[in-house]
Order: structure tokens, then sequence, then C-alpha cells
């Protein structure tokens, strides 16, 4: 096929998106807002994110309403592609970071590269020794991955996306929960690397956590986690096929 | 609010050629990805003029990226039957492979900053 005719169908693609947003949308950002206004007034309370609100919150309108879950998906298609341009957006906070990068490259590639894997290797191993099917180990293998990115991945390992967006979310609350206690046991006092950390175990939420600790803190988080998504990117798709038949 | 547009197209405009990238050649790598990455060589190189406006449009989007995970998430309702007998296994895994990884990665952070220049 010629480059012009695939560039015909990907932007009939992006289109649709666009035309087949309807009704779903709006009580989408609805139940954010309600989300998001919970969460504030309780003074950003991790327990409270956005995402912990809003999910049951809309899933009780629907069931309470009775309303027709079947153009769901499709009705959320501008949120679709809003999700691909902050995808894309995500180079402006790594460019910002990129100078803290020529100082220390060694060890923080070695956290990422090392990480990544250790984070992916641990999820799939320890769901395939607690016996969960296979169609799940596919898709916990990007929770250490930041949302966005996760779920390509994920799409592109054949897993379910929503399970992965709930473990991606539930590792981000448990990776920002764990960390002080984890950080004072094992003696990480310096704050590039307990952001560094974060950012590469629990993502996005781990990175909001590691903003209150310092701005460096939260500048390393970011690093990690963007890192890590692409380290990720790369290297999932090819571990989790290889690895799958060896664990069943 | 021009920066915003501009911005926006930006995003969109690197969107379409990391989607295209990845439909062409058959990437098994995320579209969003790859223009992501795109993106970042260019802000990095030649477009380092570019930052306020790509930022103009990217950090609003940044501040609420929750809002584009509601919908995905709310999937998970939906599985909570097929899901049932795996539930507690699946948050095992959750707590104790993010616990581990992190105990992991701390615990490698001093045997690899010993050696020349502490950073």
């Amino acid at each position: 096929m010629s480059l012009a005719a695939s560039a015909v169908i990907v932007a009939e693609q992006q289109w649709q998106l666009l035309a087949t947003t309807a009704w779903p949308a709006l009580i989408t950002v609805a139940g954010y807002l309600v989300g998001l206004a919970v969460y504030r007034a309780s003074g950003g309370n991790r327990f409270l994110h956005p995402l912990v609100i809003a999910a049951p919150a809309i899933y009780l309108l629907v069931e309470l309403f009775e309303l027709p879950l079947a153009g769901y998906d499709s009705g959320n298609g501008a949120l679709m592609l809003g999700l691909q341009l902050v995808t894309v957006g995500l180079a402006l906070p790594l460019a910002l970071q990129a100078r803290y990068i020529p100082a220390i490259y060694r060890p923080l590639a070695a956290l990422v590269l090392v990480g990544g894997v250790v984070a992916a290797l641990l999820a799939v191993g320890l769901a395939a020794a607690l016996s969960i099917e296979p169609l799940l180990l596919r898709s916990v293998a990007a929770k250490s991955v930041t949302s966005p990115i996760a779920i390509g991945i994920t799409e592109e390992l054949g897993g379910i996306v929503a399970v992965v967006s709930v473990s991606v979310l539930l590792t981000g609350l448990i990776g920002s929960m764990l960390a002080p206690r984890l950080y004072r046991a094992l003696g990480v006092d310096d704050d590039r690397w307990q952001g560094l950390i974060l950012g590469i175990c629990a993502h996005g939420v781990g990175t909001a956590s590691a903003f209150e600790t310092s701005r460096r803190c939260g500048a390393f988080a970011t690093l990690g986690m963007g890192l890590t998504g692409i380290w990720s990117s790369l290297f999932l798709p090819w571990l989790v096929p290889w690895l799958l038949p060896l664990l069943a | 609010m021009l920066r915003v547009t501009a911005g926006l197209a930006l995003l969109v405009l690197f969107n379409f050629v990391g989607q295209l990238a990845a439909h062409h050649w058959q990437l098994p790598f995320p579209g969003a990805l790859i223009g992501m990455v795109l993106l970042l060589v260019v802000l990095l190189t030649v477009g380092r003029r570019l930052h306020t406006s790509v930022g103009a449009a990217a950090e609003p989007l940044i501040a609420h990226l929750s809002l584009f995970f509601v919908a995905p998430t709310l999937g998970a309702f939906y599985l909570a039957d097929s899901l049932q007998a795996q539930l507690l296994p699946l948050l095992a895994t959750l707590v104790v492979g993010t616990a581990l990884a992190m105990a992991a990665l701390a615990l490698l952070v001093r045997p690899l900053t010993r050696h020349g220049r502490a950073p």
C-alpha cells in the first residue's frame, strides 16, 4: 500500500473519532468534574483520586437510568483523540527535563532499563504464579507504564484495556503510599533518586506525589515516567509473547 | 489563544505522523508514542522556539490527564463478572509487584552511584 493511501486511512480514522462523538462524552466530562471537585475538596487525598470517584459515579448513573452502553466507547471518540494528543504533548515536560540528564546519565539509564523490565517481569511472573489467566497476564504487563502509553502497549499485546487502566491507577496509588516508608527503610535520601524511582514504578500518580516532596523530585519523576514509557513500548511487545509460553 | 491553536495544531500534526508511521509500517508501538518521540526530537533540536506554543496546548491537557482515562476505566466495572475469581490474585500482584520493584530499584541506587562522581 502506498504511503498516500495509508495517510487517507489514518486521516479517516482520526476524523471518525471526532465524528462519532456524542452524549457519552458529556457524561464522561461531568463525571470527571465531580471527581475533580471531590479530590480538591479533600485537599488532594490520594485515595480520592478523580478516577476513583468518576468511574463509579458514571457506572451508577448508567445503571440507574439504564442508559444504552452500546455507543459509549464511540461516543467518547473526542476524548480518545485527546488521549492521543496528550501522549504526544508529554514530549514537552520531557524536553524541559533533558538538561538534567548528562550529569547522571549512567545510573539514570541503568535504573530505567532495569526498572522497566523488573516491574514487568514481577507483574507477569507474580500473576502467573497466582494462576491468573493468560488474557489478564497480557493486561498487567504494562501496569507501571503511564496510562496513555500503557493503553497503546496493551492493545498491541492483545490484553484488556479496561484491566490495564485500573491496574495502572492502582499501581500509582500503591507506589505513592509505599514510597516514604520504603525510602526510609532502605536509606534512599536523595530526592532525585526518590523521584526517579517513583516515576519508573508509579508513573503519573507517583509523579504527582513526587512534586509534593520537591520540584526536583517531581522533575526526576517526570523523567523516569517518560523514559520508562518509551523503553517499555520498545521491549514489552517482544518480551511478553516470549515470556507467556514459558509461564504457561 | 493563537499560541494554543498553534500548539494544538502541532500536537495533531505529530500525532497524525506517528499514527501514519505505525499504520503504514505495521510498527508494534502506539502511533501517539511515535508522535511523542518525534516531537521530543524536534523540541530538543531545531524546534526550541516551539516550546511556548506546545506548552500552551499541552499543559492544560496534562493537568487534566485523568479525564482521558475515565472512559477506559469504566469498562472495568463491566468486566467484574468475568474477573471475580481473579480479582484478589490481581490485587495481590499489583501490591507485591510494585513493592518489590521499588525496593529492588532503591537497593540499586547505592551501588550505581558509588563509583566516580556522586551526582
